[in-house]
């Protein structure tokens, strides 16, 4: 009987902290090698965009199947095909052609997975002919572990370009 | 007598000497190892710093609280020091008295971190960018780029800036260098044992050395430190480099082996010199080692009084393999950024 109610006791405190786990939705910590695969999956978005690999396969499957770009010019674009549309879309997109450049990556850890920002500056700059900045600002995303690695889930380029309130 | 004294004496030296040695030791400790959790987690401070700066976030104490409590910023404006003072100089409008339009402006890169005692040391490439100015979607380059210097203290709350100075860039063009030796010159320190990785795969650390490896390149092509070699020493003994001329019909850059790649290097623009960012480190496992992309931006700023200036951009891609003393550069391949149509045309004239 003594046996019983200790086990009942164990148990309960057991499902309590459980439960308790499970509500709070703490962040777990990202290991080392965590926060590199999410550096080069940003990364890989790049040569996605600027190489139009794959058929644009390249850029889309930085995202898991359901993820989405959240663009000023764009409102949304969703899905794997839809996304390797955009990256076909680039016409001047080849292996020899470099225009995203992007440092600044901070990432955080979050329920979901983790959330980061980066800074964009997409410049202009081929053999020949006088470089400039076609424009630039942040990206802000969410990533999520999928079976394949690392992706994105939400990327949100609404930061680009000049405030839609200059001055402010 | 005079022998004992003689002895006497030679023991009391001796004794001396190790004490000196000993104090010595204690006054400078080793400077511990940087695990990959150390590495990354200073990459990330130094990323927040940009965000700090250029949004004057929490009314700059995002800014002030990168740094130590006694942490310290120099810079034009001479010493800040104290969370107050940061935190003004976090508020502080740097595009023409007010915080960039878009809240983006810091572009860091090519971040060097190495221990030391007491924390670690860092440096790394800037340049300041005005985009989305005058209500316009683009920008350009300011006038404004050079390196932070920093030490990094690992504090309660995490790894924060002791001191941070930014120094603009400026070339001060050396001497030319001596005819390469290289069978003279001393093969750097092998890197600490690490665990052979299994085949095709890469660790966290592995990946921040070839990253480092490439950074390093930068620095050593811009500087021309250590007579070339910082820049030869990254690539193997038999390392190559293979780029475009630098104008049509030009030579192309080729070098095969240290002594000669270390002549891209020399003379240099000395130690205050930036003008190779790099970024966007794309990194692969393979059989033999690893290989990677990088993107590269020339940027001459304010160069002989003109306003900055891409001079030119592309990317690299490289095979990498494990040495004795560490990852290091087979070979490296540099093209100039084209476009599909360029690449198109250039094709076609070939074939005529």
């Amino acid at each position: 009987m003594r046996n019983r109610i200790l086990l009942g006791l164990v148990l309960g405190v057991s499902v309590l902290a459980l439960s308790g786990r499970s509500q709070s939705g703490a962040a777990p910590p990202l290991t080392a090698l965590d926060r590199i695969e999410i550096e080069q999956l940003a990364i890989r978005y790049t040569y996605g965009l600027d190489t139009a690999a794959d058929n644009g396969y390249m850029y889309a499957d930085v995202f898991t199947p359901d993820g989405e770009f959240v663009g000023r010019q764009v409102p949304l674009t969703q899905g794997r095909e839809a996304l390797a549309r955009v990256a076909r879309s680039v016409r001047k997109g080849n292996p020899m052609y470099v225009r995203h450049f992007i440092t600044n990556h901070v990432i955080e850890p979050s329920p979901e997975g983790a959330t980061g920002t980066i800074y964009l500056m997409v410049v202009d700059v081929e053999e020949a002919q006088p470089s400039s900045i076609y424009i630039g600002g942040q990206y802000k995303d969410v990533y999520v572990r999928t079976p394949n690695g690392w992706r994105i889930k939400r990327r949100d380029a609404r930061a680009m370009g000049p405030p839609r309130t200059p001055g402010l | 007598m005079r022998a004992h004294f003689t002895s006497s004496l030679a023991g009391f030296g001796i004794l001396l000497l190790a004490v000196a040695v000993l104090s010595a030791q204690r006054a400078t400790p080793p400077a511990p190892a940087l695990s990959a959790d150390d590495q990354l987690e200073i990459k990330q401070l130094v990323s927040r710093y940009a965000y700090a700066l250029d949004t004057g976030a929490d009314n700059g104490l995002a800014y002030a609280d990168l740094f130590a409590a006694d942490g310290e910023f120099v810079g034009s404006r001479g010493t800040t020091r104290g969370r107050e003072a940061l935190a003004e100089l976090g508020r502080l409008g740097f595009v023409d008295g007010r915080k960039p339009a878009n809240g983006v402006a810091h572009f860091i890169m090519n971040h060097v971190i190495t221990p030391a005692p007491g924390g670690a040391t860092g440096t790394q490439y800037m340049v300041l960018v005005n985009i989305g100015e005058n209500a316009q979607p683009g920008g350009n380059f300011s006038n404004v780029g050079g390196h932070y210097e920093d030490q990094y203290v690992k504090t309660p709350q995490g790894w924060r800036f002791k001191r941070r100075q930014f120094i603009p860039s400026a070339s001060a063009p050396r001497p030319p260098a001596q005819p390469a030796a290289a069978s003279t010159r001393p093969a750097p320190a092998a890197s600490p044992a690490t665990p052979a990785p299994t085949a095709g795969s890469l660790t966290a650390q592995d990946y921040l050395d070839i990253r480092a490896l490439a950074v390093q390149y930068a620095y050593g092509l811009d500087t021309g430190a250590d007579d070339g070699w910082l820049y030869a020493n990254v690539f193997t003994e038999d390392g190559e480099f293979h780029g475009p001329p630098a104008v049509p019909g030009g030579k192309p850059f080729d070098a095969k082996g240290r002594a000669q790649l270390r002549t891209f290097a020399v003379p240099g623009g000395g130690s205050n010199y930036v003008r190779h960012f790099t970024s966007n480190h794309a990194i692969e496992a393979t059989p033999e080692g690893a290989r990677g992309k990088v993107y590269l931006l020339v940027i001459d700023i304010a160069r002989d009084g003109k306003p900055t200036s891409v001079n030119m951009g592309g990317h690299y891609e490289d095979i990498y393999v494990r040495t004795a003393e560490g990852w290091r550069i087979k070979t490296r391949h540099f093209s100039r950024s084209k476009s599909a149509q360029t690449v198109q045309a250039e094709a076609a004239a070939e074939k005529r």
